[in-house]
Protein backbone atom coordinates (compact mmCIF):
# COMPACT_ATOMS: atom_id res chain seq x y z
CA UNK A 1 0.00 0.00 0.00
CA UNK A 2 1.59 3.89 -1.04
CA UNK A 3 2.19 6.02 1.79
CA UNK A 4 -0.97 8.13 0.44
CA UNK A 5 -3.16 5.24 0.53
CA UNK A 6 -2.07 4.92 3.88
CA UNK A 7 -2.38 8.49 4.55
CA UNK A 8 1.34 8.69 5.89
CA UNK A 9 3.20 10.93 3.70
CA UNK A 10 6.43 12.08 4.79
CA UNK A 11 9.11 14.23 4.00
CA UNK A 12 12.45 12.18 3.34
CA UNK A 13 15.71 13.98 4.03
CA UNK A 14 17.89 11.69 1.99
CA UNK A 15 22.17 11.82 2.32
CA UNK A 16 23.78 10.09 -0.32
CA UNK A 17 26.47 10.82 -2.22
CA UNK A 18 25.88 8.64 -4.94
CA UNK A 19 23.77 10.27 -7.51
CA UNK A 20 22.82 7.18 -9.63
CA UNK A 21 21.38 5.49 -5.86
CA UNK A 22 19.95 8.50 -4.60
CA UNK A 23 17.78 8.47 -7.82
CA UNK A 24 16.60 5.15 -7.68
CA UNK A 25 15.74 5.74 -3.66
CA UNK A 26 13.90 9.02 -4.59
CA UNK A 27 12.18 7.72 -7.34
CA UNK A 28 10.81 4.48 -4.92
CA UNK A 29 9.99 7.08 -2.31
CA UNK A 30 8.14 9.65 -4.72
CA UNK A 31 5.67 6.51 -5.88
CA UNK A 32 4.92 6.45 -2.45
CA UNK A 33 4.20 9.49 -1.94
CA UNK A 34 6.60 11.31 0.18
CA UNK A 35 8.58 14.28 -0.64
CA UNK A 36 12.07 14.24 -0.45
CA UNK A 37 15.07 16.65 0.23
CA UNK A 38 18.18 14.89 -1.12
CA UNK A 39 21.67 16.13 -0.26
CA UNK A 40 24.94 14.70 -1.21
CA UNK A 41 26.83 15.99 1.81
CA UNK A 42 26.47 16.70 5.96
CA UNK A 43 26.16 20.60 4.84
CA UNK A 44 24.02 20.36 2.64
CA UNK A 45 21.70 17.85 4.90
CA UNK A 46 21.96 20.52 7.79
CA UNK A 47 20.76 23.52 5.28
CA UNK A 48 17.86 21.27 3.96
CA UNK A 49 16.50 20.46 7.46
CA UNK A 50 16.75 23.84 8.43
CA UNK A 51 14.80 24.74 5.87
CA UNK A 52 12.04 21.66 5.97
CA UNK A 53 11.61 20.28 9.36
CA UNK A 54 12.23 16.09 7.99
CA UNK A 55 9.94 13.29 9.38
CA UNK A 56 12.59 10.41 8.45
CA UNK A 57 16.19 10.92 7.88
CA UNK A 58 17.69 8.31 5.43
CA UNK A 59 21.24 7.97 5.57
CA UNK A 60 24.20 6.18 3.90
CA UNK A 61 27.45 5.49 6.41
CA UNK A 62 30.27 6.93 3.73
CA UNK A 63 29.25 10.14 2.90
CA UNK A 64 32.13 12.88 1.57
CA UNK A 65 34.83 13.62 4.47
CA UNK A 66 32.94 12.11 7.28
CA UNK A 67 31.24 9.66 8.14
CA UNK A 68 27.49 8.88 8.53
CA UNK A 69 27.36 8.34 12.73
CA UNK A 70 29.64 11.86 12.86
CA UNK A 71 26.89 13.43 10.95
CA UNK A 72 23.97 12.07 13.26
CA UNK A 73 26.24 13.45 16.75
CA UNK A 74 26.11 16.63 15.01
CA UNK A 75 22.42 16.34 13.50
CA UNK A 76 21.44 15.06 16.66
CA UNK A 77 22.63 18.35 18.83
CA UNK A 78 19.95 20.24 17.48
CA UNK A 79 17.05 19.93 20.06
CA UNK A 80 14.23 20.29 16.60
CA UNK A 81 15.75 17.34 15.35
CA UNK A 82 16.44 14.74 18.24
CA UNK A 83 13.56 12.90 17.88
CA UNK A 84 13.80 12.62 14.20
CA UNK A 85 14.05 8.56 13.30
CA UNK A 86 16.79 7.32 10.60
CA UNK A 87 17.25 4.46 8.35
CA UNK A 88 21.00 4.20 8.07
CA UNK A 89 22.59 2.41 5.31
CA UNK A 90 25.60 0.42 5.95
CA UNK A 91 27.78 -2.19 4.67
CA UNK A 92 28.11 -5.38 6.00
CA UNK A 93 31.48 -4.00 7.95
CA UNK A 94 29.75 -1.49 9.42
CA UNK A 95 26.50 -3.86 10.41
CA UNK A 96 28.29 -4.46 13.94
CA UNK A 97 28.55 -1.09 14.97
CA UNK A 98 25.35 0.26 13.37
CA UNK A 99 24.06 -2.45 15.81
CA UNK A 100 24.91 -0.79 18.83
CA UNK A 101 22.53 0.41 21.18
CA UNK A 102 24.05 3.31 21.74
CA UNK A 103 23.26 4.05 18.35
CA UNK A 104 19.05 3.64 18.49
CA UNK A 105 19.40 5.46 21.83
CA UNK A 106 21.61 8.54 21.63
CA UNK A 107 20.94 9.26 17.40
CA UNK A 108 17.35 7.50 16.83
CA UNK A 109 18.70 4.72 14.21
CA UNK A 110 15.65 2.78 13.94
CA UNK A 111 16.46 1.03 11.00
CA UNK A 112 19.47 -0.49 9.61
CA UNK A 113 19.83 -1.67 6.43
CA UNK A 114 22.31 -3.61 5.13
CA UNK A 115 23.04 -2.41 1.30
CA UNK A 116 24.34 -5.69 -0.47
CA UNK A 117 20.50 -7.14 0.77
CA UNK A 118 18.88 -3.64 -0.22
CA UNK A 119 16.17 -3.88 -2.44
CA UNK A 120 13.81 -0.55 -3.05
CA UNK A 121 11.10 -2.39 -1.08
CA UNK A 122 12.88 -3.08 1.80
CA UNK A 123 13.76 1.08 2.10
CA UNK A 124 9.96 1.92 1.27
CA UNK A 125 8.76 -0.64 4.13
CA UNK A 126 11.90 1.24 6.37
CA UNK A 127 10.26 4.60 6.06
CA UNK A 128 7.08 3.82 6.58
CA UNK A 129 8.05 1.54 9.61
CA UNK A 130 9.85 4.16 10.95
CA UNK A 131 8.39 7.43 9.86
CA UNK A 132 5.72 9.54 11.98
CA UNK A 133 3.13 11.31 9.70
CA UNK A 134 3.11 14.85 8.57
CA UNK A 135 1.71 17.52 10.58
CA UNK B 1 49.61 -20.23 13.91
CA UNK B 2 46.77 -17.39 13.97
CA UNK B 3 47.86 -15.12 11.11
CA UNK B 4 47.12 -11.22 12.55
CA UNK B 5 45.20 -9.36 9.34
CA UNK B 6 46.56 -6.13 9.55
CA UNK B 7 46.65 -3.60 6.76
CA UNK B 8 50.70 -3.33 6.70
CA UNK B 9 50.36 -7.30 6.04
CA UNK B 10 48.44 -6.78 2.83
CA UNK B 11 50.59 -6.78 -0.28
CA UNK B 12 49.77 -3.97 -2.50
CA UNK B 13 47.78 -5.89 -5.32
CA UNK B 14 45.97 -7.87 -1.88
CA UNK B 15 45.36 -4.02 -1.32
CA UNK B 16 44.27 -3.47 -4.96
CA UNK B 17 42.14 -6.45 -5.15
CA UNK B 18 40.21 -4.87 -1.82
CA UNK B 19 39.78 -1.33 -2.96
CA UNK B 20 38.54 -2.82 -6.35
CA UNK B 21 36.20 -5.39 -4.80
CA UNK B 22 34.41 -2.12 -2.74
CA UNK B 23 33.84 -0.13 -6.01
CA UNK B 24 32.07 -2.91 -7.48
CA UNK B 25 30.07 -3.57 -4.54
CA UNK B 26 28.56 -0.17 -5.55
CA UNK B 27 28.15 -0.40 -8.88
CA UNK B 28 26.50 -4.18 -8.41
CA UNK B 29 24.24 -2.59 -5.80
CA UNK B 30 23.14 0.51 -8.55
CA UNK B 31 22.53 -1.58 -11.19
CA UNK B 32 20.68 -3.91 -9.21
CA UNK B 33 18.63 -0.98 -7.79
CA UNK B 34 17.87 0.39 -11.12
CA UNK B 35 16.95 -3.44 -12.59
CA UNK B 36 14.42 -3.39 -9.84
CA UNK B 37 13.08 0.21 -10.67
CA UNK B 38 12.74 -0.42 -13.86
CA UNK B 39 10.43 -3.37 -13.55
CA UNK B 40 8.07 -0.86 -11.33
CA UNK B 41 8.09 1.63 -15.05
CA UNK B 42 5.92 1.56 -17.84
CA UNK B 43 7.80 0.41 -20.89
CA UNK B 44 8.56 3.95 -22.30
CA UNK B 45 10.29 4.88 -18.95
CA UNK B 46 12.34 1.94 -19.08
CA UNK B 47 14.44 3.14 -21.48
CA UNK B 48 16.27 5.95 -19.85
CA UNK B 49 16.85 3.37 -17.02
CA UNK B 50 18.19 0.83 -19.30
CA UNK B 51 20.63 3.31 -20.77
CA UNK B 52 21.85 4.16 -16.93
CA UNK B 53 22.42 0.79 -16.64
CA UNK B 54 24.59 0.52 -19.77
CA UNK B 55 26.73 3.08 -19.15
CA UNK B 56 27.34 2.07 -15.38
CA UNK B 57 28.14 -0.94 -16.81
CA UNK B 58 30.61 0.56 -19.65
CA UNK B 59 32.30 2.72 -17.17
CA UNK B 60 32.88 -0.31 -14.37
CA UNK B 61 34.20 -2.30 -17.47
CA UNK B 62 37.20 0.49 -17.92
CA UNK B 63 38.05 0.08 -14.46
CA UNK B 64 37.91 -3.74 -14.28
CA UNK B 65 40.28 -3.33 -17.25
CA UNK B 66 42.66 -1.20 -15.88
CA UNK B 67 43.07 -3.62 -13.39
CA UNK B 68 43.22 -6.79 -15.22
CA UNK B 69 46.06 -4.49 -17.09
CA UNK B 70 47.64 -3.78 -13.77
CA UNK B 71 48.24 -6.93 -12.96
CA UNK B 72 48.80 -8.50 -15.92
CA UNK B 73 51.81 -6.23 -16.06
CA UNK B 74 52.96 -6.64 -12.32
CA UNK B 75 52.66 -10.31 -12.79
CA UNK B 76 55.35 -10.00 -15.84
CA UNK B 77 52.59 -11.57 -18.65
CA UNK B 78 52.49 -8.54 -20.51
CA UNK B 79 54.81 -6.22 -21.05
CA UNK B 80 55.08 -2.05 -21.58
CA UNK B 81 55.62 -1.14 -25.62
CA UNK B 82 56.93 2.40 -25.17
CA UNK B 83 56.27 4.54 -28.27
CA UNK B 84 56.03 8.08 -29.06
CA UNK B 85 52.22 9.33 -28.48
CA UNK B 86 50.34 11.75 -28.98
CA UNK B 87 48.88 13.17 -26.01
CA UNK B 88 46.24 15.28 -27.58
CA UNK B 89 44.30 12.41 -29.24
CA UNK B 90 44.92 10.43 -26.18
CA UNK B 91 43.21 12.70 -23.82
CA UNK B 92 40.37 13.19 -26.63
CA UNK B 93 39.78 9.55 -26.76
CA UNK B 94 39.40 9.14 -22.92
CA UNK B 95 37.25 12.21 -22.53
CA UNK B 96 34.79 10.97 -25.33
CA UNK B 97 35.06 7.12 -23.35
CA UNK B 98 33.97 8.58 -20.45
CA UNK B 99 31.40 11.02 -21.74
CA UNK B 100 28.13 8.77 -21.24
CA UNK B 101 28.82 8.03 -17.45
CA UNK B 102 29.51 11.69 -16.88
CA UNK B 103 26.36 12.56 -18.19
CA UNK B 104 24.86 10.12 -15.83
CA UNK B 105 26.11 12.03 -13.00
CA UNK B 106 25.31 15.07 -14.59
CA UNK B 107 29.19 16.06 -14.74
CA UNK B 108 30.63 18.36 -17.78
CA UNK B 109 33.76 17.12 -19.14
CA UNK B 110 36.27 19.37 -20.57
CA UNK B 111 39.20 19.24 -22.67
CA UNK B 112 42.03 21.79 -21.63
CA UNK B 113 45.71 21.12 -24.20
CA UNK B 114 47.38 23.34 -25.73
CA UNK B 115 47.33 24.20 -29.21
CA UNK B 116 50.51 22.23 -29.94
CA UNK B 117 52.00 19.31 -27.99
CA UNK B 118 54.96 17.58 -28.19
CA UNK B 119 54.30 13.43 -28.13
CA UNK B 120 55.44 11.32 -24.65
CA UNK B 121 57.49 8.05 -24.64
CA UNK B 122 54.82 5.57 -22.75
CA UNK B 123 52.82 2.84 -23.68
CA UNK B 124 49.87 4.38 -25.04
CA UNK B 125 47.48 1.28 -23.26
CA UNK B 126 48.56 1.77 -20.43
CA UNK B 127 48.62 5.59 -20.41
CA UNK B 128 45.03 5.47 -21.35
CA UNK B 129 43.20 2.96 -18.97
CA UNK B 130 45.45 4.92 -15.97
CA UNK B 131 43.59 8.30 -16.92
CA UNK B 132 40.66 6.55 -17.90
CA UNK B 133 40.82 4.98 -14.40
CA UNK B 134 41.46 8.25 -12.57
CA UNK B 135 38.85 9.82 -14.41
CA UNK B 136 36.52 7.99 -13.35
CA UNK B 137 37.00 8.94 -9.59
CA UNK B 138 37.05 12.75 -10.82
CA UNK B 139 33.44 12.05 -12.07
CA UNK B 140 32.20 10.79 -9.09
CA UNK B 141 33.76 13.17 -7.57
CA UNK B 142 33.07 15.63 -8.69
CA UNK B 143 29.11 14.00 -8.87
CA UNK B 144 29.21 14.64 -4.88
CA UNK B 145 30.23 17.92 -4.56
CA UNK B 146 27.73 20.48 -3.64
CA UNK B 147 29.05 22.81 -6.37
CA UNK B 148 27.14 24.20 -8.70
CA UNK B 149 29.03 24.22 -11.57
CA UNK B 150 30.46 20.49 -12.27
CA UNK B 151 33.20 20.58 -14.62
CA UNK B 152 35.98 18.44 -15.22
CA UNK B 153 39.02 19.13 -16.94
CA UNK B 154 41.29 16.51 -18.55
CA UNK B 155 44.35 18.21 -19.76
CA UNK B 156 47.99 18.50 -20.12
CA UNK B 157 50.68 21.15 -20.43
CA UNK B 158 54.21 21.63 -20.60
CA UNK B 159 56.36 21.75 -17.51
CA UNK B 160 60.03 21.63 -17.13
CA UNK B 161 60.28 18.09 -16.60
CA UNK B 162 58.08 17.21 -19.43
CA UNK B 163 54.48 16.81 -20.40
CA UNK B 164 52.25 16.80 -17.45
CA UNK B 165 48.61 15.09 -18.39
CA UNK B 166 45.60 14.42 -15.92
CA UNK B 167 42.23 15.76 -14.03
CA UNK B 168 41.47 18.49 -12.97
CA UNK B 169 38.59 20.01 -10.71
CA UNK B 170 37.80 23.34 -9.20
CA UNK B 171 35.72 22.25 -6.63
CA UNK B 172 38.70 20.49 -5.30
CA UNK B 173 42.12 21.01 -3.22
CA UNK B 174 44.28 18.17 -3.29
CA UNK B 175 47.27 17.83 -1.57
CA UNK B 176 50.64 15.83 -1.53
CA UNK B 177 50.37 14.83 1.96
CA UNK B 178 46.43 13.92 1.37
CA UNK B 179 47.88 11.82 -1.64
CA UNK B 180 50.09 9.79 -0.14
CA UNK B 181 47.79 9.34 3.28
CA UNK B 182 45.66 7.66 0.73
CA UNK B 183 48.01 5.51 -1.14
CA UNK B 184 48.59 4.01 2.63
CA UNK B 185 44.87 3.69 3.51
CA UNK B 186 43.71 2.18 -0.11
CA UNK B 187 42.06 -1.10 0.08
CA UNK B 188 42.19 -1.06 4.06
CA UNK B 189 40.44 1.92 4.89
CA UNK B 190 36.01 2.48 3.54
CA UNK B 191 37.19 6.05 2.81
CA UNK B 192 40.98 5.64 1.91
CA UNK B 193 40.97 9.62 0.26
CA UNK B 194 38.18 11.67 1.94
CA UNK B 195 40.00 14.83 0.27
CA UNK B 196 38.46 13.73 -2.94
CA UNK B 197 35.84 11.31 -3.10
CA UNK B 198 33.20 9.71 -0.32
CA UNK B 199 34.05 5.65 -2.08
CA UNK B 200 37.37 3.48 -2.15
CA UNK B 201 38.97 5.80 -5.25
CA UNK B 202 40.05 2.91 -6.47
CA UNK B 203 40.60 4.34 -9.53
CA UNK B 204 43.27 6.35 -8.31
CA UNK B 205 44.93 2.76 -7.11
CA UNK B 206 44.54 1.09 -10.57
CA UNK B 207 45.84 4.64 -12.24
CA UNK B 208 48.88 4.37 -10.01
CA UNK B 209 49.98 0.96 -10.38
CA UNK B 210 49.63 1.28 -14.28
CA UNK B 211 51.77 4.34 -14.33
CA UNK B 212 54.59 2.30 -11.83
CA UNK B 213 55.02 -0.24 -14.63
CA UNK B 214 56.37 2.56 -16.87
CA UNK B 215 58.40 3.74 -13.86
CA UNK B 216 56.15 7.25 -13.00
CA UNK B 217 53.79 7.78 -10.45
CA UNK B 218 50.56 10.14 -9.64
CA UNK B 219 51.40 13.46 -8.31
CA UNK B 220 49.47 16.53 -7.20
CA UNK B 221 49.32 19.23 -10.07
CA UNK B 222 47.53 22.80 -10.15
CA UNK B 223 46.51 23.97 -13.35
CA UNK B 224 44.69 27.02 -14.79
CA UNK B 225 43.67 27.61 -11.01
CA UNK B 226 42.10 24.28 -10.91
CA UNK B 227 43.59 21.35 -8.71
CA UNK B 228 43.77 17.73 -9.57
CA UNK B 229 45.84 14.27 -9.89
CA UNK B 230 48.01 14.43 -12.77
CA UNK B 231 51.40 12.40 -14.43
CA UNK B 232 54.78 13.58 -15.66
CA UNK B 233 56.13 11.98 -19.05
CA UNK B 234 59.16 12.77 -20.72
CA UNK B 235 58.75 14.56 -24.03
CA UNK B 236 59.67 12.73 -27.62
CA UNK B 237 62.95 14.87 -28.51
CA UNK B 238 63.13 13.57 -31.76
CA UNK B 239 59.93 14.01 -32.77
CA UNK B 240 60.15 16.85 -31.75
CA UNK B 241 63.02 18.19 -34.18
CA UNK B 242 60.54 16.58 -37.23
Amino acid sequence: MSAVAAGIIMHVLLIEPDVLLAKTYMAALRKQGHRISHSVTAQQAIAAADARQPDVVVLTFAIARHNGVEFLYEFKSYTEWRDVPVVLLVSQLNHDMAQRESLRHELGVREVLIVSQLTLKKLCDAVANVGRPAL
Amino acid sequence: MQRDHRANEFSEQEKLFVSLADGMNNTMLQLALLSEQAGTVPPKSQNVLWQTVHDVSRASLQLLEGYTLTMRLQGGTAEPELEAVAVTSLLYDTLHLLEPYAKQLQVSLVLDVPAKLQPVITDRAILQSALLSLGHVFITAHSESDATNKTVKIGAHMSGHGIVAGWYGQSIQLTTQALRRARRLGGWAQQPYGELVSGPATGVFIADSLLSTVSTRLHVARYHNASGLAVTLPACRQLQLV
